[in-house]
């Protein structure tokens, strides 16, 4: 059995993630062409679009574990979700490094109010906040019905945000992230695909480890309310037969007595 | 290529930081994994209390 | 089971006299949001120019501000002494109980807005018109600002942490209606277009969050 969360369908991922990383990076940096009006600074597209449909992947999983918990007390799709929401979190705040970078080369700023970017911040948070929610309430069934209850909101709350703003913004002159210019080159769009690929299997190699981790957890959780059970009956078992022990010791102590005092064994045992 | 650093930089914080959080990820499975005790390690070992 | 109605009457009532009882909105909660506006003064711009073109902005970060504070002691009200077994066991429809305590912040919210509506009055100098949109909006944001908050208190109630987990959860929750109903009283206050379907906005999520709200009470009700 395995010492780790490792199998053989991870190790085939993993290899996968890093072969095609040695060659999407090349791809990515020098053999795809400059965008007309941005330059070099279109490359951040096969990083940040990537990490911004894992985010919404990530969003998706915990929706459906949610759903699936609450209406199927499923273990499996509630692991999945805290999976799911933990590595989310970290996907969107590629996206908003990512995309703060881009931005700082294309309008000047690292940060501006359109729709993608402020319902991406407002997500992290909202993912952030279901970990800790999760990392907060002991009780395990709790923890799994408290934060299915949020991760439903998730969902509906990223599409309302996004359009909220959008239209606020609408108000204002828009500024959009993406590459500019006439047609995208061909070699672009297979990068950018190529980049989306891989960065889907490496969001599947984590939701697999961490499922797996999540899953141990878990178990010692669940398995240490047992141990804990089993060890306060042990002591019960203890104190009983302590209480008979000196009570046979004060009868050797007394005087001879008119009558013999019949005494039967406890009954039942652990 | 323009601006190389601050496009290298963003790449390297994105795979750097994927590549941190596996790392915590495997490291916390493998210390996990020693608690447990055989046969109740993979979800497909015990039975779904669905 | 009491139906959904009596049950949330008879929690409005409750959580109404609770309140009255031991008079924290009155007493903490309303000299709190007139402080919070006097910082915002101090913190801005003594000519007033600045505090009378971001009134709506102001007003409603208060109101959301003091939301958080309210939501928390709606959810404390049984947690505080160990009476939400009772409340589960009453036999109240758990989303007639989560409706009533609802309709009790947003009781507690309208005073407090009330008040704050004429501190920006008399604090910022910034006249206030357009009353049908004006009233309708505001209505609407509190409504959806008190279900959210309510949610958001069972959720976080009775750990640890939850008392700062929840404006966390709940605050980027409700942006759409800070968005919303910044846009609704600047739309009314200024006279310009556009502030209706901002008050749609706040209509549509008070109408989720009231939705999510009843459909979960029951079962965070049992998990608590």
């Amino acid at each position: 059995m395995d010492s780790t969360t490792g199998s053989k369908a991870t190790r085939l991922m993993g290899i996968f993630v890093l072969l095609g990383t040695a060659l999407a990076l090349p791809m990515a940096l020098a053999w795809t062409g400059r965008d007309v009006t941005q330059g070099d600074a279109v490359r951040f597209i096969y990083l940040h679009v990537p990490a911004a449909w894992t985010m919404y992947l990530s969003v998706f999983a915990v929706f459906i574990g949610s759903v699936m918990w609450l209406r199927r007390r499923s273990v499996f799709w509630d692991m999945v979700a805290e999976a799911a929401s933990e590595i989310g979190v970290v996907f969107a705040l590629l996206v908003l490094v990512t995309g703060a970078l881009w931005g700082n080369l294309t309008w000047g700023t690292y940060w501006e109010w359109d729709a993608r970017m402020t319902s991406t911040a407002v997500l992290t948070i909202l993912l952030a906040g279901h970990v800790a929610l999760r990392q907060a309430t002991p009780d395990v069934d709790g923890r799994a019905t408290r934060s299915a209850w949020l991760g439903l909101a998730l969902l509906p709350n990223a599409i309302i945000v996004h359009y909220a703003v959008d239209w606020w913004r609408g108000l204002h002159q828009e500024a959009t992230i993406g590459p500019t210019g006439a047609e995208i080159q061909d070699l672009q769009l297979f990068t950018w695909m190529f980049s989306a690929v891989i960065m889907t299997t490496a969001w599947a190699w984590l939701m697999t480890h961490r499922f797996r981790v999540g899953f141990l957890a878990r178990q010692l959780d669940v398995g240490g309310v047992s141990t804990a059970l089993a060890e306060r009956r042990a002591e019960a078992d203890r104190t009983w037969v302590d209480q008979v022990d000196r009570a046979d010791d004060l009868d050797a102590a007394t005087p001879v007595q008119a009558t013999p005092v019949h005494r039967s064994a406890p009954e039942g045992g652990a | 290529m323009e601006h190389a650093a601050q496009i290298l930089t963003g790449y390297g914080i994105a795979l750097g930081g994927l590549a941190l959080l596996g790392a915590r990820i495997v490291q916390r499975g493998r210390s996990l994994t020693k608690q447990v005790p055989e046969g109740q390690r993979r979800w497909m070992d015990v039975d779904d209390d669905d | 089971m009491i139906s959904v109605l009596r049950s949330a009457s008879l929690v409005l009532r409750k959580d109404l006299l609770a309140e009255w009882r031991s008079r924290v909105v009155v007493g903490q909660i309303l000299p709190f949001s007139i402080v919070l506006l006097l910082v915002f003064g101090f913190a801005l711009d003594p000519d007033r120019q600045v505090l009378e073109a971001a009134t709506p902005g102001l007003f409603w970060i208060t109101v959301l501000l003091v939301s958080m504070i309210a939501a928390q002691r709606s959810a404390a009200i049984e947690a505080g002494d160990g009476a939400t077994d009772g409340l589960r066991l009453s036999g109240l429809d758990p989303a007639g109980i989560f409706i009533g305590k609802t309709l009790a912040v947003v009781v507690q919210l309208v005073l407090l807005e009330v008040v704050l509506a004429l501190g920006v009055t008399v604090l910022f100098g910034r006249e206030l018109g357009g009353w049908l949109l004006l009233v309708t909006a505001t209505g609407l944001a509190t409504i959806a600002i008190a279900a959210a908050g309510t949610l958001g208190g069972t959720l976080t109630q009775g750990l640890a942490a939850g008392q700062t987990l929840l404006p966390v959860l709940v605050l980027p929750a409700l942006v759409p209606v800070l968005l919303g109903a910044t846009q609704a009283w600047e739309a009314a206050l200024s006279g310009q277009d556009g502030g209706w379907g901002w008050a749609g906005m706040c209509g549509v999520v008070a109408v989720l969050a009231l939705l999510l709200g009843a459909a979960s009470y029951g079962s965070l009700l049992d998990e608590g």
